[in-house]
């Protein structure tokens, strides 16, 4: 997971750095806009970087607080599943339609689509590592 | 059945949040949940579709520029010259060195868009040099909690960029707009600051040193790079030269500009700040796409059209709703942090606010501040937990000496209501 962790930031690094150069080109901006969110999604979720209101959860013990979030963890799982599920379609059907961008190079729109569902199914491998390591959350 | 499908969503959000729900899954699972009572069968397609679609969009490239300008310049040396930088200017004030804490926040709220990270890093250089001198603990901590609630409202500002994708308000108008009331709201903090000395002269420490206008100079020279790169970046955008994305650009590129020449930037620097930034930019992007599939949903269902027509229905007064929207963000405020009740919200609020007649650069302002009042207002103000965590004091206490500045932004709300033009006035010249 680090491994993957450490690539995503690599190529996070590379694409935000190119990000300044070219925003005037606004559909690549775009494109890199996707792929930056979506590609650090796994690596923030897994490091726990997304907000959570939890002061109602650290009032709670015991059996009660890991029961909500052994159940939070799994319903996190499978939803993300369902997602990436549905952003993998997302690529097959552009890809399968011939589906074009509107601006003038007329980029294969499947191609940034592609780093959606990637980044999706990271998030996935992620949810589940969660789920199935069995330990309580902290963060 | 429209209202049985309300209220289980509305149960849903709730019950989600409360249980330490990830708000992002939140709001997607909520508006699956009600795209899969309009039409299942393209219920997760159109999720994807939103997604994709909200994603790519290149006006929001503004939000991770400005958002790594505020890492990189947050690891320079700048932090730790504000104090040493702005204390000879302020030394013949009443109230002395405590306006370091209201000055410093406003210069590194126009670096920074966030309030979290101008509280942290102004309150770890300030706190420890006035407790240190003596100052009393309590207004020190007050004045931080309420003058890093600038970063939100001066530009540039990451909730504002977050409100104009939003509304298709346009983001060098809504950081024109933010300005006069940022300023407002400073010279609000600064005016009580000086007052409440006058009233308590034995409990600010005399001035242990006769500043000369060479020691001004001096201390002017280390604030200098970083009150050039405010110029470019707010002034490109002013002057109409840059739009925000461009102005952002200069700003990543000025702060490593600066980050390089005051010896800072290491490649471990330069590789902490930008995952620090991504990881905020995911964070904060997810949200957003998660809240536009939401506000689809909701549209399906015609909710914001029912709730536009129930208000108005209501025969308020602008006065009246307004307060009624204060009180219902201050609620919301209890569960949710600030972007995320802006896009949570915005959607579905924004035709009752054209219907009621509010102009929606106005209202970007005024939800600007509600969300700096719930910053520091328990029991989620993310600002008091960066104060506990700095002064090691118990919540109340933090809250106790929180409540002046938390009166003192409804008095800047109630000025901004009375006198739209002190918002208006600016975008109006660009």
């Amino acid at each position: 997971m680090t491994v993957i962790t450490g690539i995503i930031t690599r190529a996070l690094s590379g694409l935000l750095a190119i990000n300044i150069t070219i925003s005037g080109l606004d559909g690549y901006a775009g494109y890199l806009m996707v792929a930056a969110l979506f590609l650090a999604l796994p690596h923030t979720f897994f490091t726990a970087g997304h907000i959570r209101v939890s002061f109602l959860l650290h009032r709670t013990q015991g059996r009660v607080r890991r029961f909500v979030e052994y159940l939070s963890e799994l319903i996190a799982a499978i939803f993300s599943t369902y997602f990436s599920w549905f952003a993998i379609r997302l690529v097959w059907q552009s890809y399968e339609f011939g589906d074009i961008a509107t601006t003038a190079d007329a980029l294969p729109l499947w191609k940034p689509q592609a780093f959606m569902a990637l980044g999706c199914i990271g998030l996935t491998i992620a949810c589940w590592h969660i789920f199935l390591r069995g330990k309580p959350w902290n963060w | 059945m429209e209202l049985v499908v309300a209220i289980t969503l509305v149960t849903l959000l709730l019950v989600l949040l409360l249980s330490g729900y990830w708000i992002f899954f939140t709001l997607l699972l909520v508006a699956l949940v009600a795209m899969l009572f309009v039409n299942p069968d393209v219920a997760g397609d159109s999720m994807l579709l939103t997604i994709w679609g909200s994603t790519m969009n290149w006006t929001i490239t503004s939000l991770p520029l400005f958002l790594w300008m505020g890492e990189i310049l947050f690891r320079t040396k700048l932090p730790m010259n504000l104090f040493s930088g702005l204390a000879p200017w302020v030394n013949w004030l009443p109230g002395r060195l405590l306006h370091v804490t209201v000055l410093g926040s406003a210069l590194f709220a126009a670096v920074s868009g966030s309030s979290t990270a101008t509280c942290s890093t102004v309150g770890k250089i300030s706190l420890p040099e006035l407790l240190k001198r003596k100052y009393p603990e309590k207004i020190a901590i007050g004045s931080l909690a309420g003058a890093a609630t600038l970063g939100l409202l001066i530009p540039p500002s990451i909730i504002m960029i977050v409100y104009g994708v939003a509304t298709d308000v346009s983001i060098s108008q809504l950081f024109a707009a933010g300005l006069i009331p940022g300023l407002i709201v400073a010279l609000l903090f600064m005016v009580y600051l000086g007052f409440w000395s006058l009233l308590h002269p034995d409990e600010i420490p005399r001035s242990d040193r006769i500043t000369t206008v060479k020691d001004k100079l001096n201390s002017l020279r280390s604030l200098l790079p970083a009150i050039l790169l405010v110029l470019a970046v707010l002034g490109s955008i002013y002057t109409g030269i840059a739009t925000a994305t461009e102005a952002a650009a200069v700003g990543v590129l000025g702060a490593l500009i600066l980050s390089w020449s005051d010896g800072t930037l290491t490649p471990k620097v330069f590789k902490d700040g930008l995952v620090s930034a991504s990881r905020s930019y995911c964070m904060i992007g997810i949200i957003m796409a998660a809240a536009s599939f939401l506000t689809l949903a909701m549209g399906f269902l015609g909710l914001p059209a029912a709730l536009a027509e129930t208000i108005s229905s209501f025969q308020l007064s602008s006065l009246q709703f307004i307060i009624l929207l204060t009180l219902f963000y201050m609620t919301l405020g209890c569960f949710l942090d600030g972007i995320s009740m802006v896009v949570l919200t915005i959607g579905v609020l924004q035709s009752a606010l054209e219907m009621a007649g509010i102009d929606l650069l106005w209202f970007g302002v005024f939800i600007v501040i509600v969300v700096e009042l719930a910053q520091i207002t328990p029991p989620v103000g993310f600002n008091l937990f960066v104060l506990q965590h700095l002064s090691q004091r118990e919540m109340g206490y933090i809250i106790r000496s929180v409540v002046p500045m938390f009166l003192l932004l409804i008095v800047a709300l109630a000025l901004l209501f009375a006198f739209p033009e002190l918002v208006l006035w600016l975008p109006s010249l660009l």
